[in-house]
């Protein structure tokens, strides 16, 4: 039977497409319009592999049995009496599993990576269980830890149950460098590889042998798991220097981590080793860094026991040498003017996310009722920054917190974006006990997700986090700012259910607060920017219930609080995009709100450019809520970054009172008569 | 882009630093070529590209080096020297 591992390879991306949207996943950052590889194409990378010696076809995607000619791909390499690799995520078409079937049994091995919490205590999704059961022997399982609280655990049973391939594939979830992916930071390294001791100890008693795949370094585990996993034969460290990998439209690339950095077209005569040699040229000089800071002079490195980890996660650490001043708002584009990747043609150099004018950041962004036609311009212009489009289920299931949206366009748009779409189940109260709810929330999730592009589930209640996790493993879950996370603790409840966290609003404002739980949570921190509540409002959760529940829209609660004193919607928990960079160490993303704001389309726009570009707004047109700041007033950043930074003794404090007083008096002689134009 | 320290020198563009625990690594891909910068030069790099005004700049590479004012001036202008000489830095406006 084909193996994992030994010799040369090189992997065949046979498609971009999937019919899964995991936030790690590598070939997602390229453009998947490049769709399918064709037959011919195919041809041509079967011939180069046999002309490098190479006699394993190691395909992937995407979802490489979702190719609309998977069975011709097949028939090919069964012709040329090739070994066949499927990296493949199970949920396998019925006709493409069948084909696979009449592969030859000895020449074919089905890598399978699942999410190990899936198969906890079993296989849930039906697809992927019958294909451990159709090959068996010919399944090898893998995961790709993209987050530190992953554990493999899960797997181990399967191997016995399903008298699977005796061998585990472990990956790492890396950057995809110039581009937007979840992936799991050095600085978890040392966790995992303490989880994947204890996993590798629990394999060896059960002969069952690991694999590592790139970017494992000997210094995440402890001298007495080096050894263990020595004895068993795949010291991790070494391995990062791949052979060349074919995407869809022929191009090779190193690895799907580098494809923005360097990629190569094939020439006449090409084998793996010359353009391997080629690719090793363009990206030598990076290989100075590597993942840690410590690495330039270490001892495993210097005996090329390691190669300071995979180059896309260290390339992480470059940073421009620019001036200080160009991160100035005035200076922005001057600085991203120097950002390598924007000069086409010139392959090697990456794009750094931290120093981009951007800040490299994704986005949430609120469905609202547009044609499709608007959701193709959004995508065209911020398609790279946008991690998903979020929208509420139909109100007769299950209320949203907000007042009832328009619904004329969704249904084009649910089956014809090409942005992911994620639901919010998070009223600030479930109608009904969750049990009751569950099954048809579920139901509807399931539906949504047989035409759209379902990447995951907003929810406010822990427990309805766990069925769906349970159900739906798949789905990334989000835990609400409804939840109101605030405390470090906090997210400990939260350990291996959500996969990302919208801190509570009360602390948007309060940096040590969201430190702290930047800290504590291991996942992905998601920032919404544009809310405009008080912190700690004594309203709150009324008037989201009535948001939710009512009829008509109702009235701010509060209202009537800012009117009396207005220089408390400077306290609210708003950020301006210019002064977004003062987060940008500890949101991993953001989350723009405003699907009852914002919703004329020029105005979202005009505010999503701001925030994805970081373009100066005032206050008064962001989509806030009821106590955002309603005038334009100009709002400073070293006021704001004190507001991030006091000790929130609002009822005797006076910076707040003054500044606003101060604001609205230079704003009344600079514009008399144009107080009144912001909305509230 | 404006010029670094008061000097009249600029950053070569395209130039990527990479701070390591013993000092600081300069790469510049277009030219495939590296400088490695221990201390107390890369704390001039530092310094220099944090566009500190050339006096602020001379107490603190003092303080940072432990020397004094006037053999930190000299390190600056051996630095700048250097590395205007090898194009990480070039000649820029006035700032």
């Amino acid at each position: 039977m084909a193996g994992t591992g030994g010799g040369a390879v090189s992997n065949l991306s046979v498609t971009l497409l999937c019919n899964q949207a995991c936030g790690y996943c590598f070939a997602r950052s390229l453009d998947r319009d490049s769709g399918h590889m064709q037959p011919e194409v195919f041809a041509q990378a079967l011939d180069h592999l046999e002309r490098s010696g190479i006699r394993q076809v190691r395909m992937l995607g995407g979802e490489p049995t979702i190719h609309p000619q998977f069975g011709l791909l097949l028939d090919a390499i069964e012709a040329r009496g090739l070994d066949l690799l499927l990296f493949s995520n199970g949920r396998m078409p019925g006709r493409a599993m069948d084909r696979l079937k009449r592969f030859p049994g000895e020449r074919l091995a089905i890598l399978l990576n699942i999410d190990p919490a899936a198969c906890q205590p079993d296989i849930r999704d039906r697809r992927v269980r019958q294909v451990v059961e159709r090959f068996a022997g010919a399944v090898i399982l893998g995961c790709n830890i993209h987050h530190p609280g992953l554990s493999p655990a899960p797997l181990l049973p399967l191997v016995d149950r399903f008298q699977l391939n005796r061998t585990i594939r472990l990956g790492l979830a890396h950057p995809c460098v110039g581009a937007e992916n979840r992936f799991l930071h050095p600085r978890h390294y040392r966790t995992v590889g303490h989880r994947i001791g204890a996993f590798a100890r629990d394999a060896a008693r059960r002969g069952i042998r690991l694999v590592f795949d790139c970017g494992f370094v000997p210094c995440m585990f402890t001298e007495d798991d080096l050894e263990l996993l020595t004895t068993l034969g795949d010291p991790p460290g070494s391995r990062c220097n791949p052979l060349p990998d074919f995407l869809p439209d022929g191009r090779l690339i190193p690895c799907y981590p580098l494809a923005h950095v360097c990629h190569t077209v094939h020439r006449p005569g090409d084998t793996a080793e010359t353009v391997q040699a080629r690719c090793s040229e363009q990206l030598a000089i990076y290989r100075t860094a590597g993942i840690y800071g410590e690495c330039s002079h270490c001892q495993l490195r210097r005996q090329q026991r390691c190669n300071g980890g995979c180059l896309a996660a260290a390339m992480q650490r470059l940073r421009p040498s620019f001036p200080r001043g160009c991160a100035e708002p005035d200076n922005r584009e001057a600085a991203a003017d120097q950002l390598p990747s924007q000069r086409a043609g010139q392959a090697a150099a990456p794009r750094l996310r931290a120093a981009s004018a951007t800040g490299g950041k994704q986005w949430a962004i609120p469905y609202i009722d547009q044609p499709l036609s608007f959701w193709q311009e959004v995508h065209r212009r911020f398609g790279s920054a946008i991690r998903e489009v979020y929208l509420p289920l139909p109100r007769n299931l299950l209320a949203s917190g907000r007042p009832e949206q328009g619904s004329e366009h969704l249904e084009d748009f649910l089956r014809h974006t090409p942005m992911p779409v994620a639901v919010l189940l998070n009223p600030v109260v479930l109608p009904q006990p969750v049990a009751q709810m569950a099954p048809q929330l579920i139901e509807a999730l399931e539906r949504l997700r047989s035409f759209t592009r379902l990447n995951g589930v907003t929810v406010a209640d822990c427990t309805l986090a766990r069925i769906l996790k349970e159900h739906l493993p798949d789905l990334a879950l989000t835990a609400s700012v409804l939840m109101d996370v605030a405390q470090p603790h906090q997210a400990n409840q939260l350990r291996g259910l959500c996969d990302a966290l919208v801190p509570a609003s009360r602390i948007m404002r309060h940096y040590a607060a969201l430190r702290a739980l930047r800290r504590a949570f291991a996942g992905t921190l998601r920032l919404m920017v544009n809310e405009g509540c008080l912190p700690d409002c004594l309203m709150r959760t009324q008037h989201f219930f009535e948001m939710g529940y009512a009829a008509e829209t109702p009235l701010s609660l509060c209202g009537k609080l800012v009117a009396e004193q207005p220089w408390m919607r400077l306290t609210s928990s708003w950020v301006l995009p210019q002064h977004l960079h003062l987060f940008d160490d500890l949101a991993d993303e953001f989350k723009l709100a405003g699907r009852a704001t914002l919703q004329r389309p020029e105005q979202y726009l005009e505010v999503l450019d701001a925030y994805v570009n970081r373009r100066p707004l005032t206050p008064d047109v962001i989509g806030g809520g009821p106590a955002s700041v309603a005038t334009p007033l100009k709002i400073g950043e070293s006021y704001y970054r004190t507001t991030l930074h006091c000790d929130k003794q609002c009822h005797v404090c006076p910076i707040c009172r003054d500044y606003y007083r101060q604001a609205t008096a230079r704003l009344n002689r600079h514009v008399p008569g144009e107080r009144q134009q912001g909305r509230a | 882009m404006k010029t670094v320290g008061g000097h009249g020198l600029q950053c070569a563009a395209r130039i990527f630093q990479l701070v390591e625990r013993q000092g600081i690594v300069l790469l510049d891909p277009q030219r495939n070529r590296q400088l490695h910068l221990a201390y107390p030069e890369a704390a001039v790099w530092d310094l220099l590209i944090r566009r500190w005004p050339a006096t602020t700049m001379r107490s603190m590479l003092a303080v940072i080096a432990g020397i004094g004012e006037d053999e930190a001036d000299r390190l600056i202008a051996v630095c700048l020297d250097r590395w205007r000489t090898e194009g990480w830095l070039e000649p820029g406006a006035a700032p």
